[in-house]
């Protein structure tokens, strides 16, 4: 068992110097790495990585004992003139708003890392922040529209008995500009890909052989969760190539559900394979229609780092769940599918996550290989359990291991959002 | 609420179920009464997590019940790990804390379920193991408990099997349901990886009707005769000269079991023929020679069950003799509600849960005298198992069945 990151007490049976037995079982543990996180159990690794129950408890004591609050103002000309932290580790302050414009205003630590932040403040608005600090020079950045960016005179905290509130270095979208171009460089050779799939298994259904025409389905779906098109990426024609029945009117008659899962539903509930050409030819169609528009299509940057984890999500949502399920029972190979889209995203990221949260790609890989051998005990010779075939104990495992991955994958978009804290003058 | 005032109130509730359990006396098998009922005291607002046992054992039932089994799927490396993080997180929730802002680099790391401050609200966590858990997954199979086993099939049982077993069942009892809820969902979140939820059901505490024990879904007074804290010796911890691994002294047998009941059937049923099964009064919960749910049933003036039948469900749990007086187990079960049928009836029924020392000699030894009551018309096992709840945590560095891997 490995540990990073600070102890809950519980590690080891050992408690690092500067703990306090009390009477109630209360332990302040300071992070060793300035760092607060949950403590998670992750995986084969278990890797403890946090605080958990007792740097709670640090972190809530220095809270509910202190704190006086300060004002912050941002006003037209400056951004929190004359502002001195307290002594302490609890700090509470009151942002006020007074600069007649909305915008975002940060907390900085001397690195420029962000250890607080208040987006979307309109005029006039005042918000409260609290956030334990470490000893060590703070700032504060006002970002409002239309006016120049203004930092702070610098704060000392003194007499801090608090960890750090992990500080995490902004992204701005230029960050993301090579991540989001490898991501489009990655999807069109897969359409390309679906394409080629889609057309193998338009012969199938033409020729009227339905075991193949599953077989060929699966391979073209696979591709499609590949590309990993979670919540609603490609828009109308994401739906259109991977739409379900749900939430339309007719159900699975609906004229409007087409594309993969209505070809599934057909293949899996003895239709006659010569009714399906027509949706086969659609979907080819609009396979087409979104290669063809890929160079045009925007991509939201944050959306990627969404996608890191959106992608699983889905899979836990939809996929072994059941609900999406058209009658092929798919579920575990539409997860590996997933899990392979996400590696790509994830590797696409892995840079600027490592910037920020050095530990973290190692542990999403160590994740993401039990994951993936978790799934594979559902494939024999190339042929997938169905879910509801797959023993209890599969299920759980797989479960398991998507759960751990996903909570490590969930910090992702937290940590690459973009933040106008980058335009911070360094 | 600053901390040196939260450990004042933590030393005063202490103070307090001390005096309870000095207060409380021994029923024995002569007694004109039966123990004061757990059930009408209140839990307190914070229940000492640390001692020889555990707590949710002999704490007076919270009103909110979870009962949650999982498999551990974490391998052998990482059990004791899973063990420390559930005793760290139980730890922390149990005497409550204010939620941290973890940093604008992560999502919450609590739900804010309870407000940013969690209150311990009367929370048990209470932490047992299944018989699997001794299989050859993780090299304990030579420290398994004596008497720990998989539940068998009783005769008037319809077992299903995915509600049946699991390597550990979680007991997450407290005054409120969201508090409950709330646990649950954080042990969960930070065991996510090593442990995989098998099969839970929530269930509540009846408060009073008028007073006295709590009534199940059948309108009975139900767990009247319930041993105290001062028989725990005799029928509820493991001892350490009972022939148990050493590590097991300071725990006990947990078991649970899922009942449904059949309760338009029981409504169509008359009051005498319902009182005649039970044994008991519906509207006092006396037994049927008595006047007060309290008084004990006077069975040796009554040997052909004129008046409290032989086959009543309290005579045959309970027969108050001395060869049974060993047998007696320590209930603590909740009512639940849930939902319906496929036939259309209510899906209700009772969370029975029962600890005691020897699951055989009490527990079985108990069932097999109940096999074909009347009751059974009424009532439909199918689901539940047997556990070996951990001993107590000693301090602050102490996590559940440390004694286990050492």
């Amino acid at each position: 068992m490995s540990e990073t990151g600070a102890s809950g007490g519980t590690p080891d049976g050992d408690i690092p110097d500067g703990d306090t037995d009390t009477p109630d079982g209360e332990t302040p543990v300071p992070a060793r790495d300035g760092r607060i996180r949950r403590q998670r159990v992750i995986g084969a690794a278990l890797v403890l990585v946090v605080a958990g129950a007792a740097g709670w408890f640090a972190v809530g004591h220095g809270r509910a004992t202190a704190a006086a609050h300060h004002n912050i103002e941002i006003t037209p000309t400056g951004c929190a003139p004359g502002w001195q932290p307290a002594a302490g580790s609890a700090q509470s302050f009151v942002i006020v708003n007074k600069s007649g414009r909305t915008g975002e205003i940060y907390l900085l630590d001397t690195n420029g890392g962000v250890v607080g932040e208040i987006e979307g403040l309109g005029p006039g608005v005042q918000r409260t922040m609290s956030v334990p600090l470490a000893n060590g020079v703070y700032k504060w950045l006002c970002v409002m529209t239309d006016m120049p960016v203004r930092a702070s005179g610098q704060g000392r905290v003194t007499g801090s008995t608090a960890p750090a509130v992990e500080a995490v270095l902004p992204v701005s979208e230029k960050d993301l500009a090579a991540p989001v171009a490898a991501y489009q460089a990655y999807v069109a050779p897969k359409l390309a890909d679906l394409l080629r799939q889609v057309g193998t298994l338009r012969g199938a259904v033409q020729a009227g052989d339905v075991a193949t025409a599953r077989s060929d389905w699966l391979a073209a779906q696979s591709t499609w969760e590949q590309v990993g098109a979670a919540y609603g990426s490609f828009e109308d024609l994401g739906d259109a190539i991977g739409g379900l029945p749900h939430g339309l009117p007719g159900g699975v008659t609906d004229a409007d559900f087409t594309g993969l899962h209505r070809i599934e539903f057909g293949l899996w509930h003895n239709e006659k394979p010569a009714s399906l050409l027509p949706v086969v030819d659609k979907l080819a169609a609009d396979v087409t229609e979104l290669r063809g528009k890929l160079p045009q299509l925007t991509i939201d940057p944050n959306d990627l780092s969404l996608r890191a984890h959106e992608i699983l999500e889905d899979a836990l949502r939809d996929h072994l769940t059941g609900s999406t399920d058209q009658g092929s029972g798919a579920a575990f190979a539409e997860t590996y599918a997933d899990l392979q889209g996400t590696r790509v995203v994830f590797e696409e990221l892995a840079a600027l996550v490592t910037a920020r949260r050095p530990e973290l790609p190692a542990q999403a890989r160590d994740q993401m290989n039990t994951l993936e051998v978790a799934l594979l005990a559902n494939r024999t010779d190339g042929r997938w359990l169905g879910l509801s075939a797959a023993p209890l104990a599969n299920r759980q495992r797989v479960n398991g291991a998507l759960g751990a991955l996903l909570e490590t994958l969930a910090a992702v978009p937290d940590l690459l959002e973009i933040r106008n804290a980058s335009q911070a003058t360094k | 609420m600053s901390s040196v005032q939260r450990r004042s109130f933590i030393k005063g509730v202490t103070a307090g179920v001390t005096g309870t359990a000095v207060s409380a006396g021994i029923v024995a098998v002569a007694a004109r009464s039966d123990a004061a009922p757990a059930v009408t005291e209140q839990a307190p607002d914070i229940v000492q997590f640390h001692g020889a046992h555990q707590a949710g054992v002999f704490t007076p039932p919270q009103r909110a019940g979870a009962f949650a089994a999982f498999d551990v799927i974490a391998g052998k490396a990482d059990l004791a790990g899973l063990f420390r993080v559930l005793a760290g997180r139980a730890r922390f929730l149990t005497s409550g804390g204010a939620t941290v802002d973890t940093g604008v680099g992560d999502p919450p790391a609590d739900s804010d379920v309870l407000g940013p401050f969690v209150p311990a609200d009367g929370l048990t966590v209470t932490v047992s193991v299944g018989a699997s858990l001794f299989d050859q997954r993780f090299g304990l199979a030579g420290r398994k408990p004596l008497k720990l086993a998989a539940m068998p099939t009783f005769p008037n049982d319809t077992l299903d099997q995915a509600w049946c077993h699991g390597d550990l069942m979680l007991q997450i009892c407290a005054n409120n349901v969201d508090t409950a809820h709330h646990a649950l969902r954080d042990l969960t979140r930070h065991t996510r990886g090593a442990m995989q939820l098998r099969y839970r059901m929530n269930g509540f505490q009846s408060p009073p009707r008028p007073s006295g024990t709590q009534r199940n879904l059948m309108g009975f007074k139900d767990g009247i005769a319930n041993p105290t804290a001062a028989d725990g010796g005799k029928l509820v911890w493991v001892g350490s000269s009972a022939g148990e691994p050493a590590w097991a002294t300071g725990g006990t047998y947990q078991v649970v079991r899922f009942i449904r009941m059949l309760v338009e059937f029981w409504d169509r049923v008359s009051l005498a023929e319902q009182e005649l099964m039970f044994g008991r009064k519906r509207d006092s919960g006396a037994p049927l020679d008595g006047a007060e749910e309290h008084e004990v049933p006077k069975y040796a003036s009554d040997p052909k069950g004129a008046v409290i039948p032989l086959d009543a469900h309290i005579r045959m749990a309970n027969p108050r003799t001395a060869e049974t007086d060993g047998s007696r187990i320590l209930r603590r079960g909740y009512n639940y509600d849930r939902g319906v049928d496929l036939n259309g009836n209510l899906d209700v029924g009772l969370i029975f849960a029962s600890f005691q020392q020897d699951i055989t000699r009490q527990f079985e030894a108990t069932q097999k005298r109940l096999i074909d009551e009347p009751l059974v018309d009424y009532i439909q096992p199918y689901g539940g198992g047997y556990f070996f709840t951990f001993p107590g945590l000693a301090d602050a560095k102490d996590w559940y069945g440390r004694t286990l891997f050492t």
